[in-house]
């Protein structure tokens, strides 16, 4: 691999925002392709952060200043990427749901999702349940993500899952759900698709679920 | 980094002792009798409900001072005329049946318990009336968080725990011989205005800042001019919770420990053989963990112990996942104060004092709090652990009626900022998720 795109990576991991910017723009300089840019050298080295965030070897902080390194290289590189690429492997809408203000979990989810090659609308917080299955309508997407951080919002996953049904899009859009205090029992109880523990495993299911 | 002035420390807080719960020993009910000083908890020079004794004093009138908190219910029989503390009891919350938290006590409420979990904590409130020997009818001034005060009043809970969090009804009220004292909003109840008043933070020109390291993390800065609160949803970690052999301070819990060329020496309460590690503990054994190198600023665990843990004593580990939780929470407590400091728009160098509620304040080792960056070193030295303020502020105005007035008026004028709209939060919630550099 061409030593630029490992040193993007290597930056990237290091949360080096201006240096990931740079290093971006002088591949873009030396001839490479975007995509390759985009795929072995920022979402490669995104790959390592989840690898290390999963077994506990970084911690939140680390993965933020990574996560934000990869935007401003692929800020560098949205020009050069071709139109529809960019949206790469799926879309996924994103969002706390109603009553609950805790963000940080699901801002992860989002950086993983992203590193994954998603693209992902995020609704942000306090999410109220027509939100998300309009805009999951409107976006076409495929996925929608669901975060909640308190036992008391955790049933108002199970009314975006009742809406989904209601609106008639439960069978285009597969409903992950995720935070702290929900358990892969609670998700199956009420119908998700999937629970995933930690960020980067709700990557890779996106992934799994995207394929399947 | 600065040491604190042991002997006025140990001055002032055992001026404070009046109903302080010491962790471990409070469920058991522990009693204690006999000379607390007066119903003035606050240290020194800040003194104001009992200085000397009133010539009103009438021998032989008691009332009873009560904090109900979610886990233990402390109660004073306290001499009216005089504000002295005769004696305090404490005792198990028993709504712990319905759960630990008061999240699941709002739940247990909304699926048509609330009848029961009044009826409990009632009955727990009688219990200890008569282990105080107080007559039936004795007046009582009731603190509390504003669920253990909804609950006890029969108010119901659905609108405490989902946004945006309004409570019922918060002011002072007055049920025969029961008197609920006031609080500020959903998240900041009684127990903080009960300590507000009890610190005098209502009536000195000093700025101090009270901050209670319990599970929601309240807190308040401000004088007389103007008083700010938040609440920081720190989380159980400082109580054992989410802590792989976290456990309350029982009898056994590992609550101090030295590490010297990685081996841990630790202490356990009561001497007994260790049966898992507690809040001071655990912040000893981060603090040690890094004073030794063995865990970097960014709280990752040397490799000898990243897979099974450091072992803090027999059968006793601290996993690098414990460490995560310790980040969490001790982050949300630091950040939170930083916010309400900046918000109120002043600096570390012109607090007063610092004032750490609770039993467990009164616990941890206060460098080893600062070392691990859940406290400010900066004002360390200004640190005073002051015990069960709730308590406290319940005794004053058991004493002096005025007090009410002043609990009624903070009540009412103090604000309350929202953690969670404030960007600047989230920054610094990221920024002291790191551990200090040891110097
Ligand atoms: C930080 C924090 C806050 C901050 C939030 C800041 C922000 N912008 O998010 C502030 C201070 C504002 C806050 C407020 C409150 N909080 Co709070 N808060 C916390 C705290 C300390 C950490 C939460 C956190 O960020 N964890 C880190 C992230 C990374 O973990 P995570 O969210 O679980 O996400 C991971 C996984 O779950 C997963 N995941 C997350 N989402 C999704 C989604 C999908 C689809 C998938 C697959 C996976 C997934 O991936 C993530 C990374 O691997 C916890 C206690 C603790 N120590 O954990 C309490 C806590 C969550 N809060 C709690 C409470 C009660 C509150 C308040 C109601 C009360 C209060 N005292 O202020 C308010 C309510 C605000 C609101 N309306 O939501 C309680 C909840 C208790 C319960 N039984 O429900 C906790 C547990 C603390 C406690 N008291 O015990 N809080």
């Amino acid at each position: 691999m061409s030593e630029v795109l490992a040193n993007i990576s290597a930056m990237l991991q290091k949360g080096k925002r201006k240096d990931v910017a740079r290093l971006c723009q002088q591949a873009i300089d030396e001839g490479l392709d975007a995509n390759v840019i985009l795929t072995d050298g920022l979402l490669a080295g995104m790959d390592v952060i989840g690898a290390k965030f999963k077994a506990n070897e970084i911690f939140v902080p680390q993965v933020l200043v990574a996560a934000r390194a990869m935007k401003a290289g692929s800020e560098v590189l949205k020009p050069y990427l071709a139109g529809d690429d960019a949206s790469g492997k799926g879309k996924i809408v994103m969002g706390t749901v109603q009553g609950d203000l805790h963000d940080i979990g699901k801002n992860l989810v989002i950086m993983m999702f992203e590193g994954k090659g998603f693209e992902v609308i995020d609704l942000g917080v306090d999410v109220p349940t027509e939100k998300f299955i309009q805009t999951a309508i409107e976006e076409d997407a495929d996925i929608i993500g669901l975060s909640a951080l308190l036992t008391t919002t955790m049933p108002v996953m199970a009314e975006v899952i009742k809406a989904a049904e209601e609106a008639g899009i439960r069978d285009r859009v597969k409903i992950m759900v995720g935070g702290a205090p929900v358990t892969k029992e609670f998700a199956e109880s009420i119908g998700a698709d999937a629970y995933t523990e930690d960020a980067p495993s709700a990557a890779e299911k996106a992934l799994e679920l995207i394929s399947a | 980094m600065v040491t604190p002035d042991e002997s006025k420390m140990t001055v002032e807080s055992s001026f404070w002792l009046p109903g302080g719960i010491r962790a471990g020993k409070a469920s058991s009910g522990e009693e204690r009798t006999g000379d607390f000083g007066s119903a003035s908890a606050v240290p020194g020079e800040l003194g104001s409900a009992v200085p000397g004794e009133p010539a009103s004093a009438v021998p032989g009138e008691f009332a009873a001072a009560v904090d109900i908190g979610t886990t233990t219910i402390a109660m004073s029989a306290v001499e009216t005329g005089t504000g002295r503390i005769v004696k305090t009891v404490t005792g198990v919350n028993h709504q712990r049946a319905f759960g630990a938290d008061v999240i699941s006590r709002m739940e247990a409420s909304n699926r048509g318990k609330g009848e029961q979990l009044r009826q409990a904590v009632a009955s727990d409130l009688g219990e200890l009336r008569k282990r105080l020997g107080l007559r039936e009818n004795v007046k009582m001034l009731i603190s509390g968080n504003t669920t253990m005060e909804h609950l006890l009043q029969g108010m119901p809970c659905t609108t405490l725990g989902v946004a945006p969090y309004t409570p019922v009804d918060l002011s002072l009220h007055e049920y025969g011989n029961m008197t609920i004292l006031p609080g500020i909003s959903t998240f900041v109840g009684a127990d903080i205005v009960s300590g507000i008043v009890a610190c005098g933070m209502d009536e000195g020109e000093e700025i101090c800042l009270l901050v209670d390291l319990g599970t929601n993390g309240e807190m308040a800065i401000g004088n007389r001019d103007r008083i700010l609160s938040a609440s920081t949803a720190a989380g159980p970690a400082f109580e054992g919770g989410n802590i792989s052999c976290g456990i309350a301070g029982i009898p056994g819990a590992v609550c101090s420990v030295e590490i010297r060329d990685r081996k841990a020496r630790s202490r356990t309460i009561g001497g007994e053989p260790a049966v898992g590690i507690c809040g001071t503990g655990v912040i000893e054994v981060v603090y040690e963990l890094l004073k030794e190198g063995l865990i970097d600023e960014t709280g990752l665990l040397d490799e000898e112990y990243f897979d099974s843990g450091f072992p803090v004593a027999e059968g006793v580990v601290f996993t690098e996942k414990d460490i995560r939780e310790v980040q969490l929470a001790k982050s949300a407590v630091r950040a939170g104060i930083e916010v309400l400091i900046g918000s109120y728009g002043t600096d570390f160098s012109h607090i007063g004092k610092l004032y750490l509620a609770g039993g467990f304040g009164q616990k941890i080792d206060l460098i080893k709090a600062a070392g691990i960056g859940l406290l400010p070193g900066e004002v360390l030295e200004r640190t005073y652990p002051v015990g069960n303020t709730s308590l406290a502020g319940a005794v004053m105005a058991a004493h002096d009626p005025a007090v009410l007035d002043r609990m009624v008026k903070v009540a009412r004028t103090a604000e309350e900022t929202a953690l969670a709209e404030n960007p600047q939060f989230s920054d610094l919630y990221m920024d002291n998720m790191f551990f200090p550099e040891q110097e």
